[in-house]
């Protein structure tokens, strides 16, 4: 990878929630929604992370803008470590980062007119003159691509996806840095989906913007995505470029991942690998590799060892067991990629 | 997704057209003149984006449409040569759930929470067949066995709120399939699940379905996964069904601006652009439908009589039929857009 600059250092990133008792006797239980992720996110990139719900991809996004206080690991900005950001510290940390929402029915004030919700992170963070803040709320709808009079008007006058593009205009409002976008498009019919995504792409290009793009759906995420992290159980089993990831993947989780999105050909019939079961719960998870349960290459050593993630290639890092050299798999999966 | 070997009817719905009386006094024109044919063993896919009356046409057929404020306004439903739509409601809960039943988008709200697994289940099995409990609990942890439901003798004793998503989608189908209907209806039933699952429940449907030899009307707005499960496919787009075509021809020569549209704007594995083509502007909500043709305010091939005059439905081969006014009575493509639509 060539050089680039790291906006965000992620390590050892973990949050546990506690679980609560029926009664004193039973055991403490925690669930490990994000549990141990590094990673680290390079300025103007996308990164799109994949996993399935209750893989803990949600909370690792709200990990980062400190919503939620991690239970160990360190996030850093711009090489400042954030965890004992306090008070204004945090919050000039918040400015710039800020987020989109899935739910555009839900994720705006039904009482506020759209004027005064693109607005307020600016009351709060920016010091601008009432007319500045009018002058910046025009020229965000217009940057989204809708119409100036749409501020005078309430949430519920407009569409799904016009609602998602007041989102994503009130999340530009302070010139954010880093936006994490958490299932942007999830809730949006396929031909309204493709423009908000083009206004993200385009947004992009026009302010520099890094984001983190948390999604399920795999088709969308190679889209915007320039690296792509699966994650499962909390954990990343395989992080790589896009392209790498998409041609060749490496974990078994992520091969069925993909092979299980339906898809338009008629012509050869696709090699598909059907997963048993469904993810395991967060509260329990498996011991040893996460995915055992369900992995059709399982081994002995994968119900003991916790396999760590390592470079494969110069693109592709993978937790699994298969890619260790010592595996007798090995040489047999080199040949056969 | 071979061609089935009956080509009994099965349904037929006739210049359906439902209304809804809105609050403020408008009226919603939901589903506008809809005919569609279902035969015997055959899956066919109702598309549509939210909003289209893809959801409201199923339940028209189930007869479980909120009426006030809704109206049929015309048309018929016949189920193997029976008007269902002059059923009296005692009649009809004779065929719900056994000749035709249905599995709904949320296996966490279709299932009572109150009552286990082999008590909804057994309700079931004893109002449409007459067998005692001790059968009833039987067929029931067969069908839960049928379903894939590995410890059947357990799960049939608990309740829907200790089983995971895919678990419920899985019990939901055993019950849809408990008195072997002739259709099925399957409204969006893997939306609200990840991917992994999906594929093992859209595997699931097709394989119950040529168990119980069903027919399968599947409502969903995705159409990747109607390619992999559907014989034939209609398009909706906005109360009227615009296309209709065996499925590899829909997917391969698709001829309605807006399925080639939709086609188009699917983020795909497959191939890589930089950005993705989109339709512009929104569905036009159903209590203020344009003129005209109902895509033409975002059809890029519209014609300055689109916006007046309501296109009919037109034959391109036998068993493709397209609304739209590029095409001419025979079916051709009309004269004068060929160029243009050729050039797209």
């Amino acid at each position: 990878m060539t050089e680039k600059e790291v906006l965000l250092e992620i390590n050892h990133l973990k949050a546990y929630f506690p679980v609560k008792r029926k009664s004193m006797k039973e055991e403490k239980k925690v669930i490990k929604a994000v549990d141990d992720i590094s990673i680290e996110i390079y300025r103007g990139e996308t990164l799109g992370i994949v996993g399935e719900s209750g893989s803990g991809k949600s909370t690792f996004g709200r990990t980062i803008l400190k919503l939620v206080e991690p239970t160990a690991g360190e996030v850093l900005y711009k090489g400042q470590p954030i965890q004992h950001l306090k008070g204004n510290k945090l919050q000039s940390y918040r400015n710039q980062m800020q987020m989109i929402f899935q739910d555009p029915f839900a994720s705006l004030n039904p009482r506020m007119r759209i004027g005064s919700i693109i607005e307020e992170p600016m009351k709060l963070q920016l010091t601008l003159t009432k007319e500045q803040r009018k002058e910046r709320v025009k020229e965000l709808l217009q940057k989204v691509g809708l119409p100036e009079d749409a501020m005078h008007k309430f949430p519920h006058e407009f569409s799904g996806g016009q609602r998602q593009r007041i989102g994503i205009a009130r999340a530009l409002a302070i010139h954010p840095e880093f936006i994490i976008a958490d299932e942007p498009v999830s809730a949006l019919d396929v031909s309204v989906q493709s423009q908000v995504l083009n206004l993200m792409m385009d947004l992009q290009d026009e302010f520099q913007l890094t984001y983190l793009f948390i999604s399920h759906d795999l088709s969308v995420v190679k889209h915007i995505s320039d690296r792509v992290a699966v994650l499962y159980l909390g954990r990343v089993v395989e992080i790589g470029t896009k392209k790498e990831l998409y041609a060749n993947p490496l974990h078994p989780y992520t091969q069925a991942l993909l092979s299980a999105i339906p898809v338009v050909n008629f012509d050869e019939p696709k090699q598909e690998i059907l997963l048993q079961g469904e993810l395991p719960s967060p509260m329990n998870p498996p011991v040893g590799c996460v995915f055992h349960t369900r992995c059709p290459h399982v081994m002995e050593r994968c119900h003991q060892e916790r396999p760590k993630l390592h470079n494969e290639n110069d693109h592709q890092r993978v937790a699994c067991f298969l890619y260790d050299e010592k595996s007798e798999n090995y040489n047999y999966l080199k040949s056969e990629v | 997704m071979e061609q089935p070997k009956e080509k009994d009817v099965l349904l037929e719905v006739n210049h359906l057209s439902i209304k809804f009386h809105l609050k403020n006094g408008k009226e919603a024109k939901v589903v506008e003149d809809v005919n569609f044919t279902i035969h015997k063993g055959e899956t066919v896919a109702l598309v549509g984006e939210s909003g289209s009356g893809k959801s409201i046409t199923s339940l028209a057929i189930m007869r479980l449409l909120p009426i006030p404020p809704g109206e049929i306004t015309s048309g018929s439903i016949t189920l193997n040569g029976k008007n269902l739509l002059t059923y009296k409601n005692k009649e009809m809960s004779r065929i719900r759930g056994n000749e035709i039943s249905m599995i709904f988008q949320e296996p966490m709200t279709s299932l009572d929470p109150v009552f286990t697994i082999g008590n909804q289940m057994i309700e079931g099995i004893r109002r449409h067949q007459r067998v005692s409990k001790k059968e009833a609990w039987n067929k029931a942890l067969q069908l839960l066995k049928e379903v894939g439901i590995a410890n059947a003798e357990k799960v049939i004793a608990e309740y829907p709120h200790q089983l995971s998503g895919g678990m419920r989608q899985r019990v939901m189908i055993a019950i849809a399939m408990s008195n072997n209907p002739q259709l099925l209806i399957a409204d969006e039933p893997t939306t609200a699940l990840d991917v992994t699952v999906q594929a093992q429940i859209l595997k699931l449907m097709l394989k119950m379905k040529e168990e119980h030899r069903s027919a399968i009307l599947f409502i969903t707005h995705d159409m990747s996964v109607v390619a992999e499960t559907a014989d034939r496919v209609m398009v909706m787009y906005a109360g009227q069904i615009v296309e209709e075509a065996p499925v590899r021809e829909l997917f391969l020569n698709p001829q309605h601006p807006y399925t080639t549209a939709l086609l188009k704007t699917m983020p795909s594995l497959e191939t890589d652009v930089k950005r993705l083509p989109s339709i512009p502007g929104t569905v036009p909500p159903a209590y203020a439908l344009p003129d005209g043709c109902r895509f033409a305010p975002r059809c890029p091939h519209a014609l300055a009589h689109c916006h007046q005059e309501q296109p009919a439905v037109h034959h391109i081969q036998e068993a493709h039929k397209v609304r739209c006014h590029l095409f001419t009575e025979k079916g051709e493509l009309a004269h004068d857009r060929e160029r243009s639509f050729a050039g797209n």
